[in-house]
């Protein structure tokens, strides 16, 4: 019985391997999450739905390391590495900043005793220096085959993922408001920086390597006939286009949102600019009156 | 989320009172620099593992004292004698020893060679000779089905037991020995996990063990090909 997903040398099979390590660790999210929120001051709103978001959250991540893609990621496939380092840092980082009450956030940064170190790490620039540092180890050909081998190493690995996505989107989604970017130009240049430019350079590594970088995924037994170069193609594939849609969507909903904020700035500014000429109108015949 | 943020915000009245410091120019020099160094080392370290070569002119294991290669006479998967070294004349010759119910390292040898081949630049003169340590279950179609999934232009060999023994004391291979296994299940066989290579020469060069990575059979294989 093993408890992580690690590199196996017997080939791929659509037979189901449990992992108990890994519901472990789910239930470690969710179990003192729903504990914690049983006890929310009523006076916060959106319970409901940020439990759910939460919850999808954990189901991703859940996904996402477990039996089969888990397997599939840690031994045989970098395509499937890939699929779940997105999925990590694009899927459930975000979600799981979303679930968080502001109250639960305050709480147990103070009880941890981290607050000071989040909001460190929650300036963009540090923010997205660590996740970047992150994204470039991880997926170093020596660090990749060192760790995927054994159950610790790979767990060290999606854990590093996980930490990295929440640190990257911490500027953008932290649950505490003095620890998010609060200019949306800043955000929009910030994603795209952090999120858009670097991880393109690993990408196109992998993409167009004339050979598999990975001693892990080439020597692994194939599965379903996919050449090993082939996988390292799709996976650099998968890294360069599948940010896309989380990056780019979260980008143009920026744009909206600002280009929202400045009409009705504009409009606020008009309303007061109409409103002074009258306020001067009605003072100078109240003072005709007068006389 | 951002909306949902926003109307947070807005529901507040105000920004944050506690802004957070964004890029000021500042901090533009040193993020600049730590960007280009992040993208610097990244080929480093994309890189750090492939395979160098070493000063030996071959990456396999390079044989001491070269021999010939043997040439016995073995059936092919259309039922044809076929020798191994005189059939195979003017050619890399890739030996292997395996069983098609093998889950691991003949499958992997199998399909690191099939993807090398079929790399542009390779010497179009080498043949790969699979031959089985499991003469009665690899009969001639199970050997040509298993074959055909990596590259059809492989040569699959069978023979009698005793003929396949002596092959492989020829070839100085570890010889394989057959587990007995209950009705049902996948036979378990011990076996020499080398590829045996010999130049068009006729002499044993190098041998790869397993794992052998492509950028070892890409580096040897044009130099084999040249040894005339």
């Amino acid at each position: 019985m093993r408890f992580w997903c690690s590199t196996l040398e017997e080939p791929w099979s659509w037979t189901f391997r449990a992992y108990p390590g890994i519901w472990v660790a789910m239930l470690c999210l969710v179990v003192p999450y729903l504990v914690l929120d049983r006890k929310a001051p009523k006076v916060h709103d959106n319970r409901g739905s940020r439990r759910w978001v939460f919850i999808v959250a954990v189901l991703l991540l859940w996904v996402a390391t477990d039996w089969p893609l888990g397997l599939l990621g840690a031994s045989y496939l970098a395509s499937a590495h890939m699929a779940q380092f997105l999925i990590y840092t694009m899927a459930v980082a975000p979600l799981l900043l979303l679930g968080v009450p502001e109250w639960m956030a305050r709480r147990m940064s103070g009880q941890l005793r981290l607050y000071q170190l989040v909001g460190r790490c929650s300036r963009p620039v540090t923010a997205g220096l660590v996740f970047n540092a992150m994204l470039i180890s991880t997926h170093s050909p020596w660090l990749v085959d060192n760790l995927r081998v054994n159950q610790f190493g790979s767990f060290v690995m999606d854990f590093l993922w996980l930490i990295g996505g929440l640190v990257v989107w911490m500027p953008i989604a932290s649950p505490i408001p003095e620890h998010r970017m609060t200019s949306y130009p800043g955000r929009m240049v910030y994603l795209f920086l952090a999120l858009g430019v670097v991880p393109a350079v690993p990408a196109g590594f992998l993409t167009f390597a004339s050979f598999p970088l990975y001693a892990t995924y080439e020597l692994a037994p194939r599965v379903h006939g996919l050449g090993a170069t082939t996988d390292q193609q799709l996976a650099g594939l998968v890294m360069k286009l599948g940010g896309i849609p989380v990056v780019w969507g979260t980008i143009a909903v920026l744009m909206y949102r600002w280009s929202e904020m400045s009409r009705a700035e504009s409009a606020a500014a008009r309303v007061q600019s109409t409103a002074a000429p009258e306020t001067d109108n009605q003072h100078q015949s109240s003072t005709d009156a007068d006389q | 989320m951002v909306e949902r943020f926003g109307r947070i915000e807005e529901a507040r009245g105000s920004t944050p009172l506690t802004s957070t410091p964004v890029l000021t120019t500042r901090h533009l020099p040193w993020v600049f620099k730590l960007l280009v160094g992040m993208l610097a080392i990244t080929p480093a370290l994309t890189t750090a593992c492939a395979d160098h070569a070493n000063e030996s002119s071959f990456a396999g294991l390079e044989v001491d004292a070269p021999a010939t290669m043997p040439n016995p006479t073995l059936t092919d998967t259309e039922g044809k004698p076929f020798a191994m070294r005189s059939d195979t004349q003017g050619s890399v010759r890739l030996v292997y020893f395996g069983f098609t119910s093998c889950p691991d390292i003949c499958p992997v040898h199998l399909a690191q060679l099939s993807d090398v081949l079929d790399r542009p630049g390779m010497p179009p003169n080498v043949k790969v000779l699979f031959v089985t340590v499991d003469p009665e279950r690899d009969t001639s179609e199970v050997i040509r089905t298993f074959l055909d999934r990596f590259n059809s232009d492989f040569v699959g060999l069978t023979g009698t037991v005793d003929q396949l023994l002596e092959v492989q004391q020829q070839f100085s291979a570890l010889v394989a020995i057959p587990e007995t296994v209950e009705d049902g299940d996948s036979p378990v066989i011990g076996h020499d996990g080398r590829v045996f290579a010999f130049a068009p020469d006729g002499l044993g060069r190098t041998q790869y063990p397993h794992p052998t990575r492509q950028t070892a059979w890409t580096r040897d294989l044009p130099i084999l090909a040249t040894l005339r």
